[in-house]
């Protein structure tokens, strides 16, 4: 029987989820409800069903990101942070740092080897967000999607002066009536925030080509121009950059299996059930 | 992403350290009685010499530990949102920022604000402020314009060195430069004493608390040379709430007797093995004030089986001999070398930046840091950052830049006040530190 790993990301607004075999990586990604327990078990049952692997082929399971210790199936929990520096390592083998910009936060870590030397994070600001970003395009009336879009089509990046969500939002409205154009308005947003993440990041260390960009705001080709212009240099982006967390769990799922096979050691597990779990039991 | 925080103090280790909450009530109730019985108060910053203001029945309160005891106790809210609506901004530094809304708080009231600790701050007779930071003389001054009332006012200059300006530690000549400076105010805080109080200055009675301070003083280094054993018999928590004693109960026999009790404690520990967690796998080195609202914060890191087990702020100075036939001289001898160069670190060098302070001047350069990581066998450090405190925050990003280059240990900033609660957020500081103990466990394999 094939050795499967499960890592599981429960991100404030994203869960994703890998599993690796010897042969294949089977992924998945949801929006995270209200309810962890409940949804990891749904979307695990999806993936596996997909696949065609049954849970109780699966070897060891680790969940990270917000709502990791809300999954009564992983045998371990660990931090995204740890997760991302192992995700990123084995995507681009070598590289030195890795900006993620999530749903509610953001962090950059300095990594070696795959191990985390050095991070910091922003999560006591919103400025910097992929929540950030969302009320800024629903103050202007388009999608997220479309907001990154307009700021590559802009004639001149407006000037914010703020670095606070709610003052940006009111300067925004200030730009819309004085007849600033979407794209202007978009341009200056997203160098608003590359401004900030990038002041963050440069603390743990950056250096030209080896710098990763992960997470929802990796998508967003506005905020990753608007970056690269500020750091003066090209930024790595996975093919999936929201994957790079559940794929680290999925690695350090099989690292700590094989860790425990060298050392002879019993691998403990939970119980391989997927059953409906409420926040009441 | 915020939670309500179930413990807030730390769960402690030493069992004497729970005597300190009595300790402390008896110290303010102590301070109360002499002024009853013709003594007087003195609001006071920790360097001013303590032994001159107890020969003189003058008691110390020292209002940074005040403004800690108010946090530890969960009462620092109310005089910090006093102090905004003074207009007290909230970059100034937390201590004093509480401390100014406090008084103006009770001017407000005419009373002493509710639940406060050791039933209030006692009013001041005298106040000693001190050059080491401005909040250290501007807070006094301000305080006076709060209460309308102008009291005798005494700054003591602490000395710091800077590095690269070309006073060495251990040079002989600016040595004595030094020394007879701190002579000539030590002789002028007796004479400012002397004059409003109406005491004259009695030399034997100096000589005394000299002495108790002395083995005070040598019992605190002890203490901390001790603490490099292993398994840690003392973490931050315990050591942090025992700098009450130390400091506000200076030279007296009291805190005198404290710390005998407290170096045995630590002894027995040490010689039985006891350590401060079942299984010690990581020591930590703890960097800057701690967060006083949210001290349990040292028993997180225990669930990793984690200890921080030693810290950089109020070290021990290398006690040294001083001559008590002239004791005016001892305490000018004593500030210099004890004091400002901690004599200990004369071996250090004294250009680049490995001189270069955490804090002011040369005082505790980031390589007094790096020979801790050998001494106490550290893992990893933890930097308290503080935003209020200007004095420590160039120091602290250079300090562990430099670490991380030459030592490559897990280092970890964490941001937060030393007395505001308000905008402290547990649940990130718990993040981080989930990730900086799986950053040790992985350096550890």
């Amino acid at each position: 029987m094939k050795n499967n790993f499960l890592g599981l990301d429960i991100g404030s607004t994203m869960t994703k989820v890998v599993v690796l075999n010897s042969d294949q990586t089977f992924t998945k990604i949801v929006r995270t409800g209200a309810e962890h327990r409940i949804l990891a078990n749904q979307v695990v049952g999806e993936l596996l069903a997909d696949v065609g692997v049954d849970f109780k082929e699966v070897t060891y399971v680790v969940s990270t990101g917000y709502g990791r210790l809300n999954v009564p199936f992983a045998d371990r929990q660990i931090t995204e942070i740890t997760c991302h520096a192992r995700g990123v390592e084995a995507l681009f083998p070598g590289i030195e740092a890795a900006i993620d910009i999530g749903g509610q936060d953001c962090k950059a870590i300095k990594m070696n080897g795959g191990k985390v030397v050095d991070f910091i994070m922003n999560d006591k600001c919103a400025a910097g967000t992929g929540r950030f970003l969302e009320i800024m395009a629903e103050s202007l009336g388009v999608s997220i999607g479309e907001l990154g879009e307009l700021s590559l089509h802009a004639e001149r990046a407006l000037k914010f002066n703020n670095i606070c969500s709610i003052f940006i939002a009111q300067e925004t409205l200030l730009h819309r009536s004085s007849g600033a154009s979407l794209e202007d308005i978009a341009a200056g947003i997203h160098q608003a925030i590359a401004t900030k993440v990038c002041a963050m990041a440069e603390r743990v260390g950056l250096e030209r080509g080896k710098v990763v960009l992960t997470g929802g705001g990796a998508k967003n080709m506005g905020l990753v121009k608007a970056m690269e212009n500020k750091l003066g240099f090209p930024l790595l982006v996975p093919e999936e950059p929201l994957l790079t967390g559940a794929l680290g769990a999925a690695l350090l799922a099989k690292r700590h299996y094989e860790e425990a096979m060298q050392e002879g050691k019993p691998l403990a597990t939970k119980e391989r059930i997927l059953g409906k779990v409420s926040i009441f039991t | 992403m915020e939670q309500k925080r179930e413990q807030t103090s730390a769960t402690k280790s030493i069992g004497i350290v729970n005597e300190l909450g009595k300790l402390g009530r008896g110290w303010y109730d102590y301070a109360r009685e002499t002024k009853q019985k013709g003594g007087h108060i003195a609001w006071a910053m920790f360097g001013p010499p303590p032994e001159i203001l107890l020969a003189l029945d003058v008691v110390p309160i020292y209002t940074e530990q005040y403004a800690a005891a108010m946090a530890a106790r969960q009462r620092a809210e109310e005089s910090c949102e006093w102090a905004d609506k003074t207009g007290y901004n909230i970059d100034i530094c937390g201590y004093c920022r509480l401390g100014l809304g406090y008084t103006a708080l009770e001017s407000r009231l005419g009373h002493t604000p509710e639940n406060p600790a050791y039933s209030g701050l006692p009013e001041p007779d005298i106040l000693l402020g001190r050059s080491h930071c401005d909040p250290g003389y501007k807070w006094y001054q301000t305080s006076q314009h709060l209460t309308g009332k102008e009291l005798p006012y005494f700054i003591y200059e602490n000395l710091y060195p800077v590095p690269d300006s070309g006073h060495f530690i251990g040079d002989k000549e600016i040595d004595e430069q030094y020394v007879k400076f701190y002579r000539k105010q030590v002789e002028e805080m007796v004479a400012f004493l002397e004059k409003h109080t109406g005491k004259k200055m009695d030399l034997d009675r100096l000589r005394e608390k000299i002495e108790v301070s002395q083995e005070m003083r040598q019992l605190w280094y002890d203490i901390y040379l001790m603490r490099r054993a292993i398994p840690a018999p003392m973490p931050t928590g315990d050591f942090m709430t025992c700098v009450f004693p130390y400091m506000t109960m200076h030279a007296s026999d009291e805190g005198l007797d404290f710390l005998r009790r407290l170096h045995s404690e630590v002894k027995h520990r040490v010689d039985n093995k006891i350590g401060v967690v079942p299984e010690e796998k990581h020591r930590i080195l703890w960097i800057g004030i701690p967060p006083w609202f949210h001290m349990s914060i040292f028993n997180y890191f225990e669930k990793f089986g984690g200890v921080s087990c030693i810290e950089f702020q109020y070290p021990p100075a290398l006690p040294i001999d001083v001559d008590l036939d002239d004791p005016l001289g001892a305490l000018a001898k004593r500030d210099h070398f004890a004091g400002t160069l901690s004599q200990h670190l004369i071996s250090f060098p004294s250009r680049g930046e490995e001189c270069y302070g955490i804090m002011g001047g040369c005082y505790r350069p980031v390589r007094h840091v790096m020979q801790m990581v050998e001494d106490y066998s550290i893992d990893g450090l933890v930097i308290h950052h503080i935003t209020s405190c200007r004095n420590a925050l160039i120091g602290h990003t250079h300090g562990r830049r430099v670490i991380r280059e030459r030592l490559g240990l897990p280092t970890l900033f964490l941001e937060s006040d030393m007395v505001d609660p308000r905008g402290y957020d547990e649940e990130a500081d718990f993040r981080a530190i989930n990730t900086f103990m799986e950053q040790l466990a992985d350096t550890r394999k």
